[in-house]
């Protein structure tokens, strides 16, 4: 039997009960779209997320006080607060001798308080920083200056302020040497950060920046430090100087054994391996969500089908008596349901895209670097599922078509 | 050449527990080239007699054999092999695919003769519809036609194929007397050049343009006679009723 007669036939089927057919193919197209929908904007999603973990900076490695293991978050991203980390750790792993690739380091410390100049006030999140921040994280600085060294060791009351920050205390006066209060201690501006951007974790436009020891004794007197982050020459030493600075911080604090460490380093490599396996666990969730959608679809073929079947049972009748064999109508109504599909799917693919697209436009509208993204492998994927689905849901009606008497059919009315 | 043979052939149908005998014991032998009306009231099994010799079903015992052989042997694959080489089938209600032209109706059963895909199909295709005088409509839709030219399609159809036998159930049934009269002189024709064809019918005018008549009444045979008066469809009209 030549194929081309089948597909012409259901092509003509299809056409003949317009409506009906678009309502059965709706079903694909909806299923098909929305897994295409959700690989897209999850795959956009993974991208937006690991872009701005790496702007962070793939060269840096982070020093966490509590131990963890390599999988699992450390201590006090949970929120318990670890007081081993000190300013003395921070000196020795800038030491060269101990890590010969380190080439800049800041502590970290942070809290929140008032901030206030003449009527304005808000509630603002600081962080306490050395001089160092300004190499270490690629922050460029709108105006004025960073602090320096010299004003962190002498406890100097002096900020840098985030540009949003910068806008909403100063208004439209220009900040730079200006006074205002934190926690009613007063503090002289000296430089405004460059907008960088909202990071969902911490948005520096909205942070004020003060040195780190100026922070920790005049604000929070704490003598500890929150985190701290070292930058290394070249993104391909990081491994080595994992290795110096665990070493440092082990002689530091008069550790022997590993498994006592008190501390975590990590590296960005590490933190964007995490984000990715999660996002893709996400990703494939949601897709299988999407999934359930098509097995109501190919539910809909179905019975569409069954209800062909019984309505060209004098064709079957005919198709049979004429010679035809079992499974050629097995095959006929086969191809029927899978030219269904197919076609189902391809305008679901097509509608997928688009709103995919769009999606990427309007969010790329509201401010995010949002990557339009389809792989096409979720076509090729997307295109012989559907084929499968009109194989698996039209299996049952053509069997059944097979299997009428020519002598029944050909009778029926 | 005995080309039908028929030994105490009886069908019973089963139906929710109650049982029809539709055939009694038939007994008949057909040779190649006749042409036989099996006649009857309806409910008399000449339907179902049709419908056995023609292989879209078997009977419940008795003997059937076609060229020689029992069919009973055949697979249900076989038998569509053989529907569709040696026998070709006309009904009283067309059984034209709709919205199909009428070359692609004709062609049906060539595309299920797998020993011959795209032989000659073009060839056998006009030369069927030329014999039946429709090759005028050849892109027709189907239901675009008369009833009387669907009839002709459909023996087209039935003919494409080349083969032994032909089996017309009520071919005139759904026709209008003019239509139904180019259509026993079809058959007629195809009878002249050497087909078998078995009619099917309940009214006696047109069963006597076959040559020979069997009558059935309550699934048997109660009589078997050649045609004395035998009905030629040649004239324009001059049988009409």
């Amino acid at each position: 039997m030549k194929l081309t007669s089948p597909i012409k036939i259901s092509y003509k089927n299809l056409m003949a009960a317009k409506f009906r057919s678009f309502l059965t193919i709706l079903g694909i197209i909806i299923g098909i779209a929305s897994v295409i929908i959700v690989m897209a904007i999850g795959a956009s999603a993974q991208q937006l997320i690991i872009a701005q973990v790496s702007g962070v900076g793939s060269n840096l490695v982070g020093v966490l006080p509590g131990a963890s293991d390599e999988k699992g978050p450390p201590a006090s991203v949970l929120g318990i607060v670890t007081t081993t980390l000190k300013q003395s750790d921070l000196d020795a792993v800038l030491l060269k001798k101990n890590v010969p690739n380190a080439v800049a380091a800041s502590g970290y410390v942070s809290g929140i308080g008032t901030a206030k100049y003449k009527n304005n006030s808000r509630q603002n999140n600081f962080q306490g920083v050395s001089a160092d921040f300004i190499d270490v994280e690629k922050n460029d600085l709108s105006s004025g200056r960073f602090f320096t060294d010299e004003e962190d060791s002498g406890l100097a009351r002096v900020a840098v302020l985030g540009s949003n920050t910068a806008k909403e205390l100063f208004e439209n006066e220009d900040p730079i040497g200006k006074m205002f209060s934190l926690k009613d201690v007063n503090f002289t501006v000296v430089g405004v950060l460059a907008l960088k951007g909202g990071s969902a974790v911490s948005n520096p436009d909205e942070l004020v920046y003060m040195p780190l020891s100026t922070a920790q004794k005049i604000l929070l007197g704490i003598d500890y430090l929150n985190f701290m982050r070292v930058k290394i020459d070249n993104p391909e030493n990081i491994t080595r100087a994992v290795a110096d600075i665990k070493y440092t911080i082990r002689t530091q604090h008069r550790i022997k054994n590993p498994n006592d460490d008190d501390f975590s380093v990590r590296d960005t490599a590490q933190a964007l391996n995490m984000i990715t396996n999660i996002t893709n666990v996400l990703k494939y969730f949601l897709a299988g969500i999407a999934a359930i959608s098509l097995l109501v679809g190919g539910v809909g073929i179905m019975n569409i089908m069954l209800i062909s079947v019984t309505q060209r049972i004098r064709e079957v009748g005919l198709r049979k008596a004429v010679g035809a064999r079992n499974r050629h109508i097995i095959t006929q109504f086969l191809i029927e349901a899978v030219f269904i599909t197919l076609v189902g799917g391809i305008i679901g693919i097509i509608f997928g895209i688009l709103i995919s697209l769009l999606a990427a436009v309007v969010i790329n509208a509201l401010g995010y670097e949002w990557e339009f993204l389809i792989s096409f492998s979720s076509i090729v994927v997307a295109t012989m599922v559907s084929a499968a689905i009109g194989l698996l849901f039209g299996l049952y009606p053509a069997r059944k078509a097979a299997r009428i008497s020519p002598m029944e059919a050909l009778r029926y009315e | 050449m005995k080309l039908i043979e028929v030994e105490n052939l009886v069908k019973t149908y089963d139906s929710e527990g109650v049982q029809t005998q539709a055939m009694r014991g038939l007994n008949f032998t057909i040779e190649k080239g006749e042409f036989v009306s099996i006649m009857g009231p309806s409910g008399s099994g000449k339907s179902t007699l049709m419908q056995i010799l023609g292989m879209l079903d078997r009977p419940t015992t008795g003997a059937y054999l076609f060229e020689g052989k029992n069919i009973n042997s055949y697979s249900d694959d076989e038998l569509s092999k053989l529907r569709n080489k040696k026998i070709g089938f006309v009904f009283q209600s067309f059984n034209l695919l709709p919205r199909t032209t009428v070359y692609e109706n004709t062609e049906l059963p060539l595309l299920y003769d797998e020993d011959h895909l795209e032989v000659h199909n073009k060839e056998k295709i006009n030369k069927a519809l030329a014999a039946v005088g429709m090759s005028h409509r050849i892109q027709y839709l189907s239901n675009q036609l008369s009833g009387g030219e669907k009839q002709r399609v459909a023996i087209a159809r039935a003919l494409v194929n080349d083969p032994e036998v032909i089996f017309a159930d009520e071919p005139t049934g759904n026709l209008d007397s003019k239509s139904g009269l180019a259509v026993m002189r079809i058959l007629q024709k195809l009878n002249d050049d050497g087909h078998t064809v078995i009619l099917v019918t309940h009214e006696t005018y047109t069963a006597q343009h076959a040559k020979r008549i069997l009558n059935m009444k309550d699934g048997q045979i109660i009589s078997d006679e050649l045609v004395k008066n035998r009905l030629v469809a040649d004239g324009e009209g001059e049988l009409l009723k």
